[in-house]
């Protein structure tokens, strides 16, 4: 109690210093007049009492300063006091301190960088009003438990519950064509419930919001809400927009209002262009519309809810699951398949906060952040390696400094926070710089992305937030303990009697470098290893993914998509249009074929299944009957060099009417026909009319042998081809052979293509354009790597020079003295590369095992082997070229200092210079 | 600039500092004084021989008032005037009583070593 009372009397007296000041000068005065008042008693005279009291009192001015140090919070000066110290001999140490806040900006700066994109995407709350009152409903199976539901269940939750203020229908991803003044244009957008923004809390930028009755009667209200972006870009930003009518799949709407600009969507990070009501579906989709909103069978709507006022999450879940109890009994086949008790459908219902990604994204998005965690982590770890083993050199060099102020009295743990503090001031420079660094370099990065196919939009605002900022100087903080703590400790141990000699540390001195020195080395050189292991494996990887490698001859491409309007076009008309269009390129000067495929070739992103029957085969239990499938025009397999094993490929007159044709691959073949030789003539089949459940008999008239594609799969996989002319298709891309470079064509394929179809949004790009785009993430981690690689590289380089170098300053009486019996500077260059490169081996040793290791436990992870093609994760040539790198490196940073070490004057040294 | 790395530097040796302290202590040990009536004490205490720099009372004082040991407040002196009336606690007899017994101690120790 007394002790609380005396800390108490402290803090006081050191927050208000001159109330503390005041007390002294009270108590001094009374003192002092008490002393003369005795004095004078005593029979003095008056002045000479006051004169002898003051002397008797002692120097004031000592004790009044005596007073105020024993009031300062002695840490809180300290600290100031280390601060500036710690300033200067920073200042003084220009090259440790540079190398050092470059190697910590960097690795600090992408640690926030990867930061602040997990903060944007998952830790910030999406741009809601109160967002802790929003729950997202999910329907699905365990299997699959959050997919969406039909707008009629909607319906029906939205009527039934009591919980929710409001509950807001919802569907991302829909593609519309945007007839603009001069240009047909692919946009993407939301469609939604008339409730959607009151539910959200989303005021516009201009205008108004949909009204519930406009999403009340189906067809009724063709009104659309336009994204800010858009209207920024396509629009000028124009305010007189509201209430102007702009085509939307040929369906003139009114624009009633614009978004905010801080809102893009559900999807953090792809900006939508509009909202169209849920209601407005049967005027702009054609085929379908009205089932969009009325069949219980399709599928397209997730939901978000605002809870009522003191409804709490749980009440909500429990609602929610009694609700689809009650649904279940009216609407069984909603919610079960007869006879597959594990397709059961039901309720999860997920708070905002849980439901920033979607969750069935969640693991992906967190297995990459993790991976771009510890790739960077990597490279700071052996710049901490690097810095601590820098300090300790350093350390010792400043241990005259060291030494006298232990023999003034200095305590060691004031000496280790006095160089703790240098080396957390310089995390803390080079936190901030790398807090700009990566701020800029994110923005650099998504100003610089490619445009993505389609339109689609990636908008993120990376901002400091304050969490990024906390984050970064927390990490610097840490960081600077980590590298600068056993040097620190280290260097307190410095006896002071042995310091206080002679400079040179003579033969008391240690020969080789101390064991923490050798094992940060060793540690260094295994983690770069790593790193560039992984960097070579990548970069290999990308080199796969060219198109020649992917079986295109060479890159003379271009790739166009097309995608007609299903409301101008019937199945005839549509394949009329297509071959109208490719016979029209065709003509074009300076292209030599024309194709038409679903999807590009070498689609390592999106391969599209199908489910087939195989006649004569019969699926084994479980089997799984979905095999890669292409949808391509005649010629294809002619035009793009795939060779034919057996039989034809498609012509012109495999189209409707002529009897059902297929063409398959070899390894199809093989495993479900028993041999190419046998395939031709089976048949397979494939069901035409799923309401009636039809089937037709595809006669299989060629066999080909993709191999180039088969090439980057480790095992090959089957996939089966029909021709798109016997199929009622509105969406295919065309793929473009010219004779030389494709980029000038361009315009004239355009131009062609709109001539056909005025009205079709046209997107040209060259080959390595498409295939840019949708590298670039891959492309993204490959830099990630490299970069990382090489900074690991030179980072360990300079460490084992530095501390080859050291060791040698260090032993130069020992090499003078070998030299002086006789040593020849080869032998002295053996010993000293002999024995750095016997510590760079073990970690060389070290780093290929964990090498090895790691590659094989990461590749069972799927996605993980996604990213490599063509390169099997112990790729021999990666291994052994990273480590000649390494090692080759790692031999020229011993053999410089030695060789400085082997040029030693043997005189000058004996004579202790 | 003040050279500052290790422990201040006291003003008077620490051997007195340290004994300044007990001093202090055990004059207010008896009755609370403000700090002219402990330096007084001290010397009627020592019977005239110790006469000690009466201002390196008060950081000894303030020492001990941080270290809880001590408490103090505003009072009127005998001459009617405001004066900081010091008062032992509990806390600083209990130190006292460990302080007294440590110098004993020691003097014991240096006693044999000198006089053996």
């Amino acid at each position: 109690m007394s002790r609380l009372k005396g800390f108490a009397a402290r803090v006081r007296s050191f927050f208000r210093p001159r109330a503390s000041d005041q007390r002294m000068e009270e108590e001094f005065a009374f003192h002092v007049a008490m002393e003369a008042a005795r004095a004078r008693a005593g029979g003095m005279a008056p002045e000479r009492a006051e004169q002898q009291a003051l002397a008797r009192f002692g120097g004031v001015e000592r004790y009044r300063q005596e007073m105020r140090e024993g009031r300062r919070a002695n840490w809180f000066h300290d600290l100031r006091d280390d601060l500036r110290y710690g300033t200067r001999m920073l200042l003084r140490q220009k090259g440790l301190t540079t190398i050092a806040i470059l190697s910590l900006a960097v690795g600090i700066g992408a640690n926030t960088a990867i930061f602040s994109v997990v903060n944007r995407i998952l830790l910030q709350p999406r741009p809601f009003a109160r967002p802790d009152e929003l729950v997202e409903l999910y329907y699905g199976d365990k299997q699959q438990p959050y997919q969406t539901v039909s707008y009629p269940v909607y319906r029906d939750f939205r009527d039934q519950n009591r919980v929710f203020a409001g509950l807001a229908a919802f569907g991302v991803g829909w593609q519309f064509r945007l007839g603009l003044p001069n240009d047909v244009r692919f946009v993407w957008g939301e469609v939604v419930s008339g409730n959607y923004f009151d539910v959200l809390g989303i005021r516009p930028h201009l205008g108004r919001m949909f009204l519930p009755e406009e999403d009340s009667v189906p067809g009724r209200n063709p009104v659309v809400v336009l994204g800010y972006t858009l209207w920024m870009r396509d629009f000028g930003a124009d305010s007189s927009i509201i209430g102007r009518s702009v085509r939307l799949n040929d369906q003139p709407m009114t624009v009633v209002g614009v978004a905010p600009s801080q809102y893009g969507g559900m999807i953090t990070g792809w900006s939508s262009d509009l909202w169209v009501p849920a209601m407005t579906l049967p005027l702009i989709e054609r085929r379908g519309g009205e089932l969009r909103v009325d069949d219980r069978g399709s599928k397209w709507v997730s939901m978000i809810a605002r809870l009522k006022p003191g409804v709490t999450l749980q009440q909500a879940r429990s609602e929610v699951d009694v609700l689809a109890a009650g649904m279940r009994g009216e609407h069984p086949d909603d919610w079960v398949d007869p006879g597959r008790p594990e397709r059961e459908r039901f309720m999860t219902t997920l708070s905002e906060r849980e439901t920033r990604v979607h969750p069935q994204m969640k693991v992906v998005v967190q297995a990459l952040a993790a991976l771009l965690f510890a790739i960077v982590n990597l490279v700071l770890v052996i710049a901490c390696m690097n810095l601590a083993s820098l300090l300790f050199a350093r350390a010792v060099a400043r241990r005259g400094e060291i030494g006298v102020r232990l023999a003034l009295g200095a305590g060691r743990f004031r000496i280790i926070r006095q160089l703790l503090t240098e080396s957390v001031l310089l995390a803390f420079v080079a936190g901030t710089a790398g807090l700009l660094l990566a701020t800029w370099g994110l923005n650099l990065l998504l100003a610089s992305m490619p445009t993505l196919p389609a339109g689609v939009r990636v908008s993120l605002d990376i901002g400091l937030d304050w969490r990024v900022i906390a984050y970064t100087l927390g990490f610097a903080t840490l960081t600077g303990v980590l590298f600068g703590l056993a040097p620190a400790i280290q260097s307190s141990r410095f006896s002071v009697s042995s310091v206080l000699k002679d400079g040179q540390l003579a033969f008391a001195g240690k020969s080789r470098p101390s064991r923490s020195r050798r094992w940060l080395i060793i540690g260094q050189v295994a983690a770069s290893l790593l790193l560039l292991i992984g960097a070579g494996l990548m970069s290999r990887s990308l080199g796969n993914i060219r198109p020649t490698r992917l079986g295109f001859t060479n890159e003379n491409f271009l790739v166009a998509s097309l995608s007609l309007d299903e409301r101008g076009h019937d199945r005839a008309s549509a394949s009329r249009s297509f071959e109208q269009m490719s016979s029209d390129v065709a003509a074009i000067p300076g292209v030599q074929h024309v194709s038409l495929v679903d999807a590009v070739p070498g689609g390592f992103l999106s391969r599209t299944r199908g489910s087939i029957e195989v006649e004569g085969y019969v699926p084994r239990p479980g089997e799984d009957m979905q095999i890669d499938r292409n949808i391509v025009g005649p010629g294809y397999f002619t035009n793009m060099n795939v060779p034919l094993v057996l039989g034809r490929d498609f012509t012109a007159q495999d189209r409707e009417g002529a009897p059902c044709v297929a063409i398959v691959n070899d390894v199809f073949a093989t495993r479900y026909l028993g041999g190419p030789a046998t395939a031709l003539g089976r048949n397979l089949i494939r069901t035409t009319n799923y309401e009636t459940g039809q089937k037709t008999m595809c006669a299989i008239v060629g066999v080909v042998h993709d191999a180039a594609w088969q090439s980057l799969q480790e095992e090959p996989r089957p996939f089966f081809t029909l021709p798109y002319l016997q199929l009622d298709r509105r969406q295919m891309v065309m793929i473009i052979g010219t004779r030389s470079d494709p980029e000038p064509l361009s315009a004239s394929v355009r131009r062609a293509l709109r001539a056909v179809e005025p009205s079709m949004p046209v997107d040209v790009e060259t080959l390595s354009e498409s295939f840019g785009a949708t590298l670039y993430p891959f492309k993204v981690l490959g830099m990630v790597l490299v970069g990382g690689g090489l900074m690991a590289l030179l980072l360990a380089t300079i460490g084992i020079y530095g501390t080859v170098s050291y060791s040698v300053a260090q032993r130069r009486r020992e090499v003078g003295i070998r030299m002086a019996l006789g040593a020849v500077q080869s032998d002295i260059l053996r010993v000293v590369v002999g024995q750095g490169m016997k510590v760079v081996a073990y970690g060389l040793g070290i780093g290929l095992v964990l090498g090895l290791l790691l590659t094989r436990v990461l590749v069972s992870i799927p996605l993980v082997k996604s990213l490599l093609f063509g390169v099997s994760a112990v790729d021999v040539a990666t291994f052994v070229g990273v480590t000649l790198l390494l090692g080759g490196v790692a031999l020229v940073a011993c053999y410089i200092p030695a060789l400085r070490a082997a040029r030693v004057d043997p005189g000058m040294t004996l004579r202790g210079l | 600039m003040r050279l500052r790395f290790g422990k201040r530097h006291p003003a008077e040796p620490d051997a007195l500092r340290g004994s300044i302290d007990m001093l202090a202590l055990k004059a207010l040990s008896l009755e609370p004084a403000h700090g002219w009536g402990i330096g007084l004490r001290i010397q009627q205490l020592s019977r005239g021989r110790l006469d000690v720099n009466q201002g390196s009372l008060y950081p000894a004082l303030q020492r001990l008032e941080h270290r809880g040991l001590i408490e103090s407040d505003w009072q009127r002196s005998e001459n009617n005037r405001r004066a900081r009336y010091y008062s032992i606690t509990r806390l600083g007899r209990k130190a006292l009583g460990e302080e007294v017994s440590k110098w004993l101690r020691f003097a014991e120790t240096m006693t044999l070593v000198l006089e053996g």
